[in-house]
């Protein structure tokens, strides 16, 4: 190693630390040691427990099959006795030698958009970092606003915040500030190999601000638009971008600067050192690495452009149609950057120079396998209802009662649900319905429920951003359900909250 | 291996019944329509079903009341005006191959009335041919046919398993699950130790068939699977202990 590596390996910038294609070797603490031994007995007994219960009164046989099989992954890839992948393997043989799904559709998981979407954009990134495009643009957020911890935190949640307005896909916002967090996390000292709670905050955070800021916006997420729609066809009251956003806003900046304001202090807490960067000379020597860059290089203009083109298809989605003739879609505009940025003389990088994570897409197809199983065999579905019969809906009970509960399942059902869209068609019309069977108004409870379609934040394959955030190493599935539940139920309180003032305030709710 | 010559046939078949159904004698005698048809198949163990159906019928006219039938053969024939009501003289009849029950209703105005059939379906279910097959699963399916030339505004068809069996999956239904609906077309309730397969059709037109394809097994669980799990949980307690040592 050159005297400048060495240099360039202390201050945490080399760009060999931000590899995410190799598995990394983390040293687990004592209670990682326990959860880990116990993980094993703790999954086999929810397993043999739900296979040998008789079976529920609105669930077939391949439905509690699903549902055992699911439940004895999540505790293997929470408690991580097993590597999260062999757990997805293990959860893909057991639903087809079970009998629970075909074999086909199992394996078929391994070709879906989200997937393919995955290593696209893992392609792409690679394109930003090895241009040192990631590397600039962390530094000059680093330098600005990265004296300590909290405003850098703050300074990613304005920038998610601004990029949910104006770029719909969620997977889109991942992919652009992706590498940017992953440099601005080693600034901190917590890289791919050596993660620290300021590296987990920072992608915790920005996971959090890049599915909750979409539901602020009548047009952050197509399940709002799914939602809106629903609520019009069934009630015929039209939900406007000004009501959605006065609505959704106020609650989902209330959760994310408290989120902001809670990881660090309370769940994941930041030592002195941590609250610094650890580049030695502070800083002084951040600036000065981003002086010694110069100016703007020619590669990463071209990283910018290949970058910029991809973008500008994901945004201008809607007029495809017109333009074209056809639809590009956000795979198909993603795989088109990357035919250019693979490309020789034209492209930017090489095969090898690609940094695709392959066992975060095993485990992310064995936990689509599993989710998607839920939802085919109906108990995903006999959940939900479940959860309302739990609750006893009936003639009688109290508006705040029954808002209560309606946001709460609707805010904590993603964790079975791996499709946004899904848990919208099951969700909108059932609440209308229920609204409508006891006389209450439709809409004061859809579309405070409808608001909390994005906040898919608990589990790594809960939305496409998950999965990519998941595959920095910088948390543990643990920590993502940890604090996604903190915020989900934040989030939950202030629904409450603003469903007795606000909402009462701006019409949303006549009670 | 598809076969174009089968395939022919079959898309002539399908296009030639409702154009018959239209043109048939009993269809142009009839008066009648159907607000909801309620058919439950209980199957059992020695393979036959009873069936029992319960029509709304909007008739307002002079002469018999044709209702659609679905299978081969009936026995035990009864059907009552109402649940318990007066009972109905009424036969199996096959007018140009296709079957309709004959009700010789008598009163003209039965406008809202409901009329219940029940009959046993000889050899409905071929145990042999479905299953068991792979995971130990029986598939078989289960279909309502509008065999008359008015729509049937609500069809629920209704699967009862054999006792000591329990539904597994379902299949292809028709209709089919529609992408923008919240839920699927069918359902299952399991009650009473019997499992209960629903499934619901709309308007259903002159030709047109309420399906389901499902599959089931026995309810008797095996052991292997939980055995298997508890000895890997054991095992891994035993050899991974180091794990926890010195903690």
């Amino acid at each position: 190693m050159t005297q400048g590596e060495a240099q360039r390996h202390e201050s945490g910038l080399h760009l060999d630390d931000f590899t995410l294609a190799k598995v990394p070797v983390r040293k687990p603490s004592a209670s990682d040691r326990w959860l880990k031994y116990l993980g094993v007995p703790s999954a086999a007994l929810i397993l043999i427990y739900l296979l040998l219960m008789p079976t529920p009164a609105g669930l077939t046989l391949c439905g509690q099959k699903a549902l055992a099989v699911f439940a004895m992954a999540l505790v293997l890839w929470v408690t991580e006795p097993v590597p999260n992948y062999v757990a997805s393997l293990l959860l893909m043989v057991m639903l087809v030698t079970m009998g629970v799904w075909e074999e086909k559709k199992v394996l078929g998981v391994l070709g879906m958009d989200v997937i393919w979407l995955n290593v696209t954009a893992f392609i792409l990134s690679s394109v930003l970092v090895k241009t040192n495009l990631a590397k600039r643009l962390a530094l000059q957020i680093a330098v600005k606003f990265g004296r300590r911890a909290l405003p850098a935190l703050l300074a990613f949640l304005a920038l998610q915040l601004v990029l949910a307005a104006l770029v719909p896909a969620t997977a889109a916002r991942s992919v652009m500030t992706l590498p940017i967090i992953m440099i601005v996390a080693a600034v901190y000292g917590s890289t791919v190999k050596n993660p620290n709670n300021f590296g987990k905050n920072l992608a915790l955070l920005n996971l959090q601000g890049i599915n909750i800021f979409s539901s602020g916006y009548l047009t952050g997420s197509t399940c709002n638009i799914m939602a809106a729609a629903f609520i019009f066809d069934m009630t015929s009251h039209k939900v406007y971008y000004s009501e959605w956003l006065l609505g959704a806003f106020p609650v989902v900046l209330c959760a994310m600067l408290l989120s902001c304001y809670l990881g660090p202090r309370l769940l994941f807490r930041l030592t002195p050192a941590q609250e610094q960067p650890s580049v030695p000379g502070g800083i002084d020597a951040l600036t000065g690495e981003l002086r010694k860059m110069g100016p703007v290089t020619l590669a990463e203009w071209h990283g910018a452009l290949i970058f910029g083109l991809v973008l500008l298809l994901w945004v201008t989605d809607k007029y495809h149609k017109a333009l074209f003739g056809f639809e590009i879609s956000p795979v198909m505009a993603a795989l088109i950057g990357c035919v250019i940025a693979l490309s020789p003389r034209i492209g930017l990088l090489k095969w090898n120079e690609a940094d695709i994570p392959w066992h975060l897409l095993i485990f992310s197809a064995g936990a689509y396998a599993g989710g998607l199983a839920l939802t085919e065999s109906g108990a995903a579905q006999w959940l939900v209802d479940s959860v309302f019969e739990i609750f006893a809906i009936k003639p009688g009970i109290n508006f705040w009662a029954l808002y209560s509960i309606i946001i709460a399942v609707s805010m904590f059902s993603h964790i079975v649900f791996t499709s946004k869209t899904i848990r919208t068609i099951i969700l909108i019309p059932m609440i209308i319905a229920i609204a409508n069977r006891l006389g209450f108004n439709p809409v004061a409870l859809a579309l405070p429920a409808a608001f909390t379609l994005s906040w898919v934040v608990t589990l790594p394959i809960s939305g496409k951003p998950n999965v990519l955030f998941y595959g920095t190493n910088q948390y543990s599935i643990g920590d993502n359900l940890l604090s996604g539940l903190a915020v989900c139920a934040i989030g939950t309180a202030l629904f409450i909250l603003a469903g007795l003032t606000l909402y009462r305030a701006i019409g949303i709710v006549p009670y | 291996m598809n076969n174009p010559l089968k395939n022919s046939c079959r898309a002539i078949r399908l296009l030639a019944l409702p154009a018959f159904l239209l043109c048939s004698r009993p269809c142009q005698a009839e008066q009648s329509g159907f607000i909801s048809v309620r058919e439950t198949v209980a199957l059992q163990d020695d393979g036959s079903a009873l069936v029992r159906s319960a029509v709304v019928v909007n008739k307002s006219g002079p002469g018999p009341l044709m209702l659609p039938f679905s299978y081969k053969a009936a026995e035990e024939l009864r059907v009552t005006l109402g649940e318990k009501g007066a009972a109905v003289p009424a036969r199996l009849e096959e007018i140009e191959g296709v079957k309709y029950l004959r009700l010789e209703t008598g009163a003209p105005d039965l406008r809202g009335a409901e009329l219940t059939a029940t009959f046993r379906v000889p050899g409905y279910l071929d145990w042999k041919k479905a299953g068991p097959g792979e995971y130990g699963y029986y598939k078989w399916k289960s279909q309502y046919l509008n065999t008359t030339r008015r729509p049937i505004d609500s069809v629920t068809l209704e699967i009862v398993l054999p006792a000591g069996f329990i539904a597994a999956a379902f299949g292809k239904s028709v209709p089919a699950p529609a992408k923008e609906e919240a839920l699927p077309p069918y359902s299952v309730k399991n009650m009473d130790g019997r499992s209960h397969l629903f499934m619901r059709a709309e308007a259903l037109t002159i030709g047109k068939a309420c399906s389901l394809e499902y599959s089931f097994a026995a309810r008797k669980r095996s052991l292997w699977l939980p055995l298997a799990a508890a000895l890997a949980a054991l095992l891994y307690l035993v050899f991974f202990k180091d794990l926890v040592a010195g903690v």
